[in-house]
Order: C-alpha cells, then sequence, then structure tokens
C-alpha cells in the first residue's frame, strides 16, 4: 500500500468551493483497520466514486461519511461546517443502500415519502414532491405497490427516488447496481448520471466494477487495504497510474520490468530500448513501464516511435477490437487491441509482427515495485 | 490515554445498561435463591455440615430407583418427541401446507398441561375412551390395564412435550434455505442423498436442542406421573413434593435438587460444546468450534453420507425399474406417506383433548366414557364455585402482571444483545434462559425457602414476579430472533432520512417487531396462566391459582368438574391463539396506518 494518502484536488485548479472534506479519518474494529487515516475533498456537484477490492475500506468510509459509524479519529465537513459527531439525521444526506432497505411495511408511496413527513412537511406538498420524485425516475405508477412487488430494478429506482426526495446536497449510494444483471444496470447507470446533471447534487458513489467507475465518475478515489491510493479524474487514473496496483486494477496493462538508461527517458525492456516521458526518481534500479494494449499500432511505424517485434501467438476478435498476444524474443507477452480491419484480419498465428506505440503510451509507473 | 480507555470502558457498560434490569431480577430471584438453597443441602437435620443429606439420598434403594425412574421416563419421552417431531417439522419447514400447520401445533403447545394430562385420563382409563369402545366393538371382553403404568406415563409426556419439540426443530429448520437442498440436487445428490447429507446435518442442532430441552423438563415433571402412573412411577419431584409438605425437610430436597441440577447442567454443558447454544438461544456465538464436537459431526456426516449413498443407489434402481415400465417417478414420491404419517402425528397432538368436552356435560359422577348427557351441572359448581372464581382471577391477574414485567424487562434485553456490542454475549444470553432450561422445581422450592424467611408465602407479588423471571427467557428469545431477522439498515436508512431515534423506534422499528412483542406478551401471560410448579409451593396453603387448584382437585378425586374448567380453559385460549394469529397474519400482509 502506498504510504501516502493522495492529496485531493490534485492539479486539477478548479476553484469549486469543497461539499465535503474528510481529514484523517480512520475506523478500526479492534485490530482491524477498517480504515487508515484518509484525506478526501469532494467538490460541489461532483461525482466521484470510490473503487477498490473488496475489503478495501469503501463502505466504512461512506458510513463515517453518513454518520452511521462513528470515525476513531479525524474531522468530517459539510459545507464548512464539521460534522464528525453531528448525528445522521441532521446531515442532510441522502444514502442508496446495497440492497436498497425499502421499508416493508409500508407502500412505495409511503416510502419516498418519509423523509417529507419527517420534515413535517404539509400533505399537498408531500404528496407533490412523491409524485415528483417517483416520475424521476419513472416509477409513478408504482406508488400503491409493496417493495416486495417489484423487481429489483424498479427497487433500485425506488430507492433512489427516496434518496432525492428531500433534495440532499449529497448522495451516497453504496453499490447500487451490485445485484442487477449486466443490461440492465447500464440502464441504471446512464439514468443516475441524468439524474445527477439535472439535480446538480454531489453523489459519492461506491463500487467495484473499474468500468462502471470509468465511465460515470468526475474523479475516482482508488482505494486498498482501508486507504486511498489515488485520486484523480478517470484519464489520469488510466494513463498515468501512480502506482503498480492502479495500473492494473483499472483496465488491462502490458507492465514491462526495465532497466534505465543509457540516458534520460530511455529504457531497455523486451529485448529493445523505449523511449518515454518523464525520468525515473533514483538511477540504477528497475523501472516499471506500462503500455495499454489499445496503444499499439501495428506496421513500420514513423521511426520515431518505439517498435516492439515478436510472434504472434494468438489472435482474438473481440468485435469492433482485437485482441493480439505477442511474445517478444525474451519471452515477454504483451497484449495488444487493435481495430478491427483488414490489416488484422490478415494476420495469423504464428507469423512475426511489429507493434508500435508513441513514446507517450509509454508510461513510467510511479510508485511500488 | 487511560482517559480514553475509561470512556471506553464507560461507553461499553452503558451499551450494557439495558440488560441490567432483567440480570438484577435474574439475580435475585432466581441465581441467589437458588445457591443459598442448595448451600442448605449440606446443613443435616441436626443443624450440622456435611454430605448426610446425599448419604441418605443415594443410601435408600427407593430413591436411587425414584432417580432411575425419572431418567427413564425423561429419556423414553425425549426419544419419542424427538422421533414423532422431526417429519413434522420437516414438513412444515419445508412446503407451504405444511406451514400453515403451525397453529395446529402451538394451540397444544400452549395448552395447559393439566389438560392434556386429564385427557389422558379419560382415554386411558379402565372405564376410558379407548376400553370402552374396544369393548363395545367386542374386540376384548374385560378392559385393558392402559393407565397407571410406565406406558401411560411416557405417553401423556410425550403428548405434553410434542409440540415444544417439533417448534424448536422447526426453528432451526426454517433458517436451512431450500437452496441448499436445490444446490445440492445440482451436485447431484438425490432424494435421500440430498437429504442425509444436507438437511438432515443441518438440521441437527434442532434435534439436539429439542432433545435438551425436552429431557431437562422431564426431570421436573410430576403431574403425569401422579395421575397416570402407579408406584413405580414414582419421580424425584414427587418424593421433594413429599418430603417438603409432610416434614418441611430443606435439606434433603436440597440435595435432590442438587441431583437434578447436576444432570441438566452435565446435559447442558455436553450440548453446549457439541452445538453452542444457537439452536436454544437463536444467538450466533461464533465459529470456533470444539474439537469434539467437530470429530463427533464430521463421523456422523460420514455416516449420513454413506447411508444416503446406499438409499439413493436403491432409488436409482427404483427410478431405472420405474422408467422400465414407463412410469415417470414424480419428484417427492415419498410426499404421501410423510403426508399422511404427519397428518397422524398432528391428531394424536389435537384429538385427545376434545374427548375432555363431551365429558364436561355428563351427568355421571365420573370421568367415563361415554358420557351420559346432558348437564351444566360441572359448569355451575366449578366455574361459579367462589374458590374456582378467585383462583381463575388470580390467575388472570398473576398472568397479567407477570408478561407486563417479562415483556417490559425483557425487551430492552434482547435489544441490547442483539444491537450492541455487549462483551460476553453468549454467555449472558446463557445466563438468561438459564430458567427456562432448568427444571421449574429448582427456583420453586428455592423461591419457597427464600419467601417463608421474608413473608411473602401466599402473596400475589411473590407470585408474579417469580412467574416474571420465568417469561424473561421467552421475551428476550422471542423478541431477539424477530430483531436478529430485522435488517438494520432499515434503520439507518431512516435516520439518514432525517428521522430522530424515537421516530425511527415508532415508525420503522415498532411496526415491524410489534408483531414479536405482542407474542412474547402472550406467551410470558400463558405461560404464567398454565404454571404449576412454582403456584404450589410459593402460594402457600391457603390461596391457589387455577391449575394449583385444578391439581389439588385432581388428586382428591377427577371428577368431570375438571374436564368443565379444561373445556373453558380451552374455549379461551383457542380464542386468544386465534386472535393472534389473526393479528399477525394481518400485520405482516397489509400496511399499517402509520401517517403523520
Ligand atoms: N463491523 C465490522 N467488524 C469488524 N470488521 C469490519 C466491520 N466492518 C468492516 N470490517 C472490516 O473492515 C474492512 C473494510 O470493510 P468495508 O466494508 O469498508 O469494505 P468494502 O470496501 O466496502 O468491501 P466490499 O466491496 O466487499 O463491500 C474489511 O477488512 C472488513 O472485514
Ligand atoms: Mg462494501
Amino acid at each position: 500500500m502506498t504510504s501516502l494518502p493522495a492529496k485531493a484536488d490534485a492539479g486539477s485548479g478548479d476553484a469549486a468551493p469543497a461539499k465535503l472534506s474528510v481529514a484523517g479519518v480512520e475506523k478500526r474494529y479492534g485490530s482491524v483497520v477498517a480504515l487508515a487515516p484518509t484525506d478526501l475533498e469532494v467538490r460541489s456537484g461532483e461525482f466521484l466514486t470510490l473503487l477498490g477490492p473488496s475489503g478495501s475500506g469503501k463502505t466504512t468510509l461512506l458510513m463515517t461519511i453518513a454518520g452511521l459509524a462513528l470515525p476513531d479519529g479525524g474531522r468530517i465537513v459539510i459545507d464548512g461546517r464539521d460534522t464528525t459527531y453531528t448525528p445522521v439525521y441532521d446531515r442532510d444526506i441522502g444514502m442508496v443502500f446495497q440492497n436498497y432497505a425499502l421499508f416493508p411495511h409500508l407502500d412505495i408511496f409511503e416510502n419516498v415519502a418519509f423523509s417529507l413527513r419527517v420534515r413535517g412537511l404539509a400533505e399537498v406538498e408531500i404528496t407533490r414532491r412523491t409524485h415528483e420524485a417517483l416520475s424521476l425516475v419513472q416509477l409513478d405508477h408504482l406508488a400503491q405497490r409493496f417493495p416486495k412487488e417489484l423487481s429489483g430494478g424498479q427497487q433500485q429506482r425506488i430507492a433512489i427516488a427516496r434518496a432525492i426526495v428531500y433534495q440532499p446536497s449529497i448522495i451516497l449510494m453504496d453499490e447500487p447496481l451490485g445485484a442487477l444483471d449486466k443490461r440492465l444496470r447500464e440502464q441504471m447507470q446512464i439514468e443516475i448520471k441524468r439524474l445527477h446533471r439535472q439535480l446538480g447534487v454531489t453523489i459519492i458513489y461506491v463500487t467495484h466494477d473499474q468500468e462502471e467507475a470509468l465511465s460515470m465518475s468526475d474523479r475516482i478515489c482508488l482505494m486498498n487495504n482501508g486507504g486511498i491510493v489515488q485520486l484523480g479524474q478517470p484519464a489520469e487514473l488510466y494513463f498515468a497510474p501512480r502506482s503498480l496496483f492502479a495500473a492494473n486494477f483499472l483496465g488491462e496493462a502490458n507492465i514491462l520490468t526495465a532497466q534505465p538508461g543509457p540516458g534520460p527517458g530511455i529504457a531497455s525492456a523486451a529485448g529493445t530500448s523505449l523511449r518515454f516521458d518523464g525520468s525515473p526518481s533514483a538511477g540504477g534500479e528497475t523501472i516499471s513501464l506500462l503500455i495499454r494494449p489499445e496503444c499499439f499500432s501495428l506496421g513500420m511505424g514513423d521511426g520515431t516511435a518505439n517498435r516492439l517485434s515478436g510472434r504472434l501467438a494468438d489472435i482474438t476478435m473481440l468485435g469492433p477490437m482485437t485482441r493480439l498476444d505477442v511474445v517478444c524474443a525474451d519471452g515477454t507477452v504483451l497484449i495488444a487491441k487493435i481495430p478491427t480491419g483488414r490489416a488484422v484480419t490478415e494476420l495469423v498465428a504464428g507469423c512475426e509482427i511489429n507493434l508500435n506505440c508513441s513514446r507517450q503510451d509509454v508510461i513510467l509507473v510511479g510508485g511500488d515495485t | 490515554m487511560s482517559r480514553a480507555a475509561s470512556t471506553g470502558e464507560r461507553r461499553r457498560l452503558a451499551e450494557a445498561m439495558p440488560l441490567a434490569p432483567a440480570l438484577i431480577l435474574l439475580l435475585l430471584v432466581y441465581v441467589g435463591p437458588v445457591l443459598w438453597f442448595l448451600a442448605s443441602s449440606f446443613v443435616g437435620n441436626d443443624g450440622s455440615i456435611g454430605l448426610h443429606n446425599y448419604v441418605r439420598l443415594f443410601g435408600s434403594a427407593t430413591y436411587v430407583t425414584t432417580i432411575g425412574t425419572t431418567l427413564k421416563l425423561a429419556g423414553a419421552t425425549t426419544l419419542l418427541c424427538v422421533l414423532a417431531g422431526y417429519p413434522v417439522a420437516y414438513l412444515m419447514a419445508t412446503t407451504r401446507a405444511g406451514s400453515s400447520l403451525i397453529l395446529l401445533v402451538v394451540l397444544p403447545f400452549w395448552t395447559s398441561y393439566l389438560v392434556r394430562t386429564f385427557a389422558w385420563i379419560i382415554l386411558l382409563g379402565r372405564n376410558g375412551t379407548i376400553n370402552s369402545t374396544l369393548i363395545s366393538l367386542g374386540l376384548i371382553e374385560r378392559p385393558l390395564e392402559l393407565s397407571y403404568n410406565f406406558f401411560a406415563v411416557v405417553t401423556a409426556m410425550t403428548h405434553a412435550m410434542l409440540p415444544l419439540a417439533i417448534l424448536t426443530m422447526l426453528s432451526t429448520m426454517q433458517n436451512i434455505g431450500a437452496h441448499y437442498g436445490r444446490a445440492a440436487s445440482t451436485l447431484g445428490a438425490r432424494g435421500a442423498q440430498s437429504f442425509l447429507r444436507v438437511y438432515l446435518p443441518l438440521s441437527m442442532p434442532g434435534v439436539a436442542a429439542a432433545a435438551l430441552m425436552v429431557f431437562i423438563i422431564c426431570l421436573g415433571f410430576f403431574v403425569n406421573p401422579a395421575l397416570l402412573g402407579s408406584r413405580r412411577e414414582t419421580v424425584i419431584t414427587q418424593i421433594m413434593i413429599d418430603q417438603l409438605s409432610t416434614s418441611l425437610d430443606w435439606g434433603f430436597a436440597g440435595a435432590a435438587c442438587v441431583l437434578m441440577l447436576a444432570v441438566s447442567l452435565a446435559i447442558v454443558a455436553l450440548y453446549q460444546s457439541l452445538f453452542g447454544m444457537t439452536a436454544v438461544t437463536g444467538m450466533e456465538t461464533g465459529r470456533s468450534q470444539s474439537s469434539l464436537r467437530k470429530s463427533i459431526s464430521r463421523g456422523a456426516l460420514r455416516l449420513a453420507g454413506g447411508l444416503g449413498q446406499g438409499l439413493s443407489g436403491t432409488g436409482r434402481r427404483i427410478e431405472a425399474a420405474m422408467g422400465a415400465i414407463g412410469l415417470r417417478p414424480r419428484s417427492g414420491g415419498l410426499r404421501g406417506p410423510l403426508a399422511l404419517l404427519v397428518g397422524l402425528i398432528v391428531a394424536f397432538l389435537l384429538v385427545p383433548v376434545l374427548f375432555l368436552i363431551p365429558v364436561s356435560f355428563t351427568t355421571s359422577s365420573f370421568m367415563r366414557w361415554p358420557p351420559e348427557f346432558f348437564t351444566l351441572r360441572w359448569y355451575q359448581t366449578y366455574l361459579l364455585h367462589p374458590i374456582w372464581v378467585s383462583a381463575i382471577l388470580r390467575s388472570l391477574l398473576v398472568g397479567l402482571g407477570a408478561a407486563i414485567i417479562a415483556t417490559t424487562v425483557g425487551t430492552p434485553a434482547a435489544f441490547a444483545l442483539v444491537r450492541r456490542r455487549v462483551p460476553g454475549k453468549p454467555a449472558l444470553m446463557s445466563f438468561i434462559i438459564v430458567p427456562m432450561i432448568l427444571p421449574h422445581m429448582v427456583l420453586a422450592i428455592a423461591l419457597f425457602s427464600l419467601y417463608a424467611q421474608i413473608g411473602l408465602v401466599g402473596s400475589a407479588f411473590g407470585l408474579v414476579i417469580a412467574h416474571a423471571v420465568l417469561a424473561i427467557p421467552l421475551v428476550v428469545i422471542t423478541v431477539s430472533s424477530v430483531l436478529r431477522n430485522y435488517d438494520q439498515r432499515l434503520d439507518q436508512a431512516a435516520s439518514v432520512m432525517g428521522a430522530r431515534p424515537p421516530r425511527v423506534f415508532r415508525t420503522v422499528t415498532l411496526p415491524l417487531i410489534g408483531t414479536g412483542m405482542i407474542s412474547a406478551f402472550i406467551f410470558s401471560f400463558i405461560s404464567s396462566f398454565d404454571e404449576l410448579t412454582v403456584s404450589l409451593f410459593v402460594t402457600g396453603g391457603l390461596t391457589a391459582t387455577l391449575p394449583k387448584q385444578m391439581w389439588e382437585d385432581a388428586i382428591n378425586q377427577v371428577s368431570p368438574g375438571l374436564a368443565a374448567v379444561s373445556t373453558a380453559i380451552l374455549v379461551g385460549l383457542t380464542v386468544i391463539l386465534l386472535a393472534v394469529a389473526l393479528y399477525q397474519r394481518r400485520a405482516g400482509s397489509t400496511a399499517i396506518e402509520l401517517r403523520g
């Protein structure tokens, strides 16, 4: 695990006010460190995803933000107000639970209206806003049903309607789509993004599905072993991972162990010498270079590019992309994804091929090796 | 640092606070008196300290025989209850039709065991139902000796304990999801295999829990042996009652009590090391398993598996044969015979009691079959007699009082045990259910001795407290089982939406666990209303509760008046239980109006 908690807001230079700031928050269960001291800032209106493998502390962080678990240390500030020990019910937070947690004894209307009743709104207002929220998730016609009479996807939408109806400024979602099948999940992803744009709320979203994180988030907060590993925009995490963990967790990666030199920005790996941007921190040791499979192109290249050659071991058509497994002279296996086209379909397993990639596509992975 | 530690400790103490009333009550009214009384067993008649009482207990052949009889009766009853109860519980847990049987089992469960014993007197008597029927059919000429023997006592005791056995096994079986069976069958296990390799092992803790409860409660039985047995079926509790009522020989009763306790505790300890208390308390006690338990369960699994292999081999051959002659094997081909068996067992549970009803209208002065119709005399002379009226009223009041105390003390305890981070939960839970697992006789005598010293004998207050202590385990178990199935995220969701704790409790928690609390209250009431052992002692010589009045009447002479009282109790109880069942069904399926 990286020892440095990633600093929030790294380099994006955006002046939007911090909606939520988490400073040094930690949580232990006995000897288990569920959450190491963690810092995080979330801007107003942002869609931030907590991404990480199982047990990495995502739920724990979310629970302390919601106030459903008291942190063992640190501060939580919402809208400039210290809310570390503010009771849950005073936090102005909405939450969508993984299993939805719809009240089984209340019908859909009453489930959604619950927060409004708690706030003592007038009956007319309650009816109006409840129907409005139900319409937003396109389920107004199910108002009289009970939760157990709904499908999983419908319950999911009701849970969202219930979380937005009182217009909290932060909505927390803990793997809200975990129980849905792939198709429904994609549909709901679009719907959640639409609601996010439409309502302008701040959303903190937990998932362990990296594609979901990449496609939905403004920023991704990658977690491992109870701490933040890296925080940044999806492209940043994808193309500039600071650790091997990050490089491997998001998308497919070719990781090459390389000897730096001769000279800056040059290293030898996979039986050739590669040029890359940036310079390793200390000389002499081996470094890790990352090349995303889709950064390769076929052919002779323009001479300025890096070229790797090897024997084509396997070729798999994936649809618009074709996957090539290439074994270099020194035994390194490279995976390349090339747009499916005539040039690719002519290849046969066993032939020698060249893979090109530009200097910018060879990424120095900073961090643990 | 130390400050942090002490605030931490303080917080843990605060977390445990809701347990305090229940624990204090248990210590004051149960543990304290029982320990004090047990200590007195080491004091001889002459005031010297030693093992005299034990020497007397084990020195006399009569007493040793009595101990043997007690164990034999309890053992036979336990075996029968488990064997007859398992198919019923299995059918109830695994089929929709079966689950509707639950009321038919709950009804006899809550029916007074005095009433049920009276039913057996009518059935098995010399001039009883069975003998008269057989004679009138010409099958026999002289009446068979059906009662006043081992058979009669065991039959009636099995009848009394079977509902408890079924319900205990059922609660474990209901947690065995159908998906295990399905998973097993996808893995290639056919009917018998899947049952023996998956279902039986998973249901074992329930079976053992049922056996444990039945056996221990049977150790304290005296009603059936006294009314249906001969001299040879004298049990240890009868000796204790005798000794106390004739000679006030505390030390000797104490020694008998210690013996009973020792046997009970040994069984509980054995059970706990094998299965943990989960199936009794319903409380998960952690994963650690004793090595004894592991090796036994491994051996049992292998045995069951082998058996399953053999049976399913046979099954496969039968299926193949059926296929050869063009019959398609139906899934659940065993359901028919099983349903028939279960039907017979349920009839055994329900039908005997019904014979009391006609007898209560007989003009004869004996409980004899067939009844000679028709008079309301028994209802008039019994139910309207001042002694009986006051006994009924006293029982009602004591029951209400005990139920109120038990529910108010037990509910917070259940909350703390399920929801709070209290250290030593399993131990606390085991402690709280002690009054339920140990024979009532232990508490009865101990409290009698305590009350005699502080002048509480014969007071309603003393009885209410005693019954409350006996009912607390019922409340804690009932409420905590509801709480455990309760998804706490519902409460979290409510509070995230802005509801404060009291409101969360009122609008979400209470409506969802309310049925559980009402059930707990009613169960407490009925258990007190039906309680005989403790009442027998702590009410003293004069004041009587209904069961005590019935008991004293029965040992003089079993007259049709008791059938009349029993019928009245049956009707009242059925009404209450049906109302509860209806209420629960309604609460389960339709929304409760909770606006505002
Ligand atoms: N109540 C608890 N008691 C003890 N340990 C806990 C508790 N809750 C969480 N943990 C531990 O804290 C760590 C972080 O758990 P957390 O639930 O935050 O993980 P997560 O990232 O949400 O994982 P998942 O993707 O599986 O939901 C885990 O190691 C977990 O075992
Ligand atoms: Mg989680």
